[in-house]
């Protein structure tokens, strides 16, 4: 199921209407796969809990 | 270390557990998809998600319906997607923060980015922009930061993801000063701050603003370099701002999209 729909919009995001509508609004189109994009948030939050914790800001 | 803001990474997640993901696989959807926003309408999140969901209709012949629940720098959003039903069906349109800085900037976590959702894919990347509305007499970011420390604590900024406040923070870090946060829910409203002069200046993505960009009621002072902050933590005695930001060269990149386009 989660193939289905990373498939489905890879394939969205190659679609060049799709392409020039988001170069319009300043986006980069970026797919990756399922394990890539876990790798990918696992390495971010990583980086910036040391910024977070940096900066010295809570919410509650 | 490298702490470079990238801008908004466009993010998507999916609540499922991997029995029901193999059990259905063969024919999902057989009802209608819920993309989940966590911004108002109009802005980047908004717009890609609403061109996703139109695409992922057309071939599947079921609706999709974007669902826009702002607030609480995305948490609202991403904790109805939590709570969903572990099928397939809810899915969360997130960004950057919402999987990488809210478990650590909220007291109590409202959500577990790791287990809460299963990653399906990377959607897109943006970048951050430092802008101000062209009727203002501050021209460049070192205007900005002289106008600023004659007033400390006067001049305010519009920012709508924990993102865009964070660099509001280490700007003021970085450049000595002390100007305000102004928090808004996503990039739509920030652009509206601007342009109606609620704030002196914004740090967002260009999505919301490209028009008004293009149509010189605002004025970019400052695109980010890839890894302006790489310095952090030891502001402010580092470097001055104009070494850590690049000078827009705001024509020609919109111009020529797809010469700044990233992986």
């Amino acid at each position: 199921m989660i193939d289905k729909l990373q498939a489905e919009v890879a394939k969205a995001l190659a679609d060049p209407a799709v392409k020039a509508k988001a170069d319009a609004s300043g986006l980069f189109p970026a797919t990756s796969t399922p394990a890539e994009f876990a790798a990918f948030i696992r390495k971010e939050a990583q980086r910036w809990s040391t910024v977070v914790k940096d900066t010295g800001m809570k919410y509650d | 270390m490298n702490t470079r803001l990238i801008a908004l990474a466009l993010l998507s997640a999916l609540a499922t557990s991997p029995t029901t993901a193999q059990e259905r696989a063969d024919a999902f959807p057989t009802r209608a998809i819920k993309i989940v926003v966590p911004f108002p309408a109009g802005g980047p999140s908004d717009v890609l998600a609403r061109m996703i969901g139109q695409k992922m209709s057309e071939d599947w012949g079921q609706p999709v319906v974007i669902e826009n629940r702002p607030g609480a720098n995305t948490v609202l959003g991403a904790q109805q997607v939590a709570k969903a039903a572990p099928d397939g069906y809810t899915l969360l349109m997130a960004i950057d923060s919402t999987l990488t800085m809210n478990q650590y900037l909220y007291r109590a976590p409202p959500y577990d980015p790791f287990n809460d959702f299963a990653p399906i894919t990377l959607t897109a990347k943006t970048m951050q922009l430092l802008i101000v509305n062209a009727a203002s007499d501050v021209k460049t970011v070192r205007d900005l930061i002289s106008k600023a420390k004659a007033q400390p604590g006067k001049l305010n900024y519009g920012a709508g993801t924990i993102t865009t406040k964070l660099t509001g923070y280490l700007f003021n870090k970085a450049a000595g000063v002390e100007t305000v946060l102004v928090p808004y829910n996503g990039s739509a409203e920030v652009a509206q701050g601007v342009l109606t002069k609620s704030v002196d200046f914004s740090f967002d993505g260009p999505s919301a603003s490209l028009s008004l960009i293009q149509g010189g009621q605002f004025r970019v002072l400052a695109k980010f370099d890839p890894r302006p902050f790489r310095r952090f933590p030891t502001y402010p005695s580092s470097p001055p701002m104009c070494r850590t930001w690049t000078r827009s060269r705001c024509g020609s990149v919109w111009s020529r999209p797809k010469a700044r386009r990233r992986p």
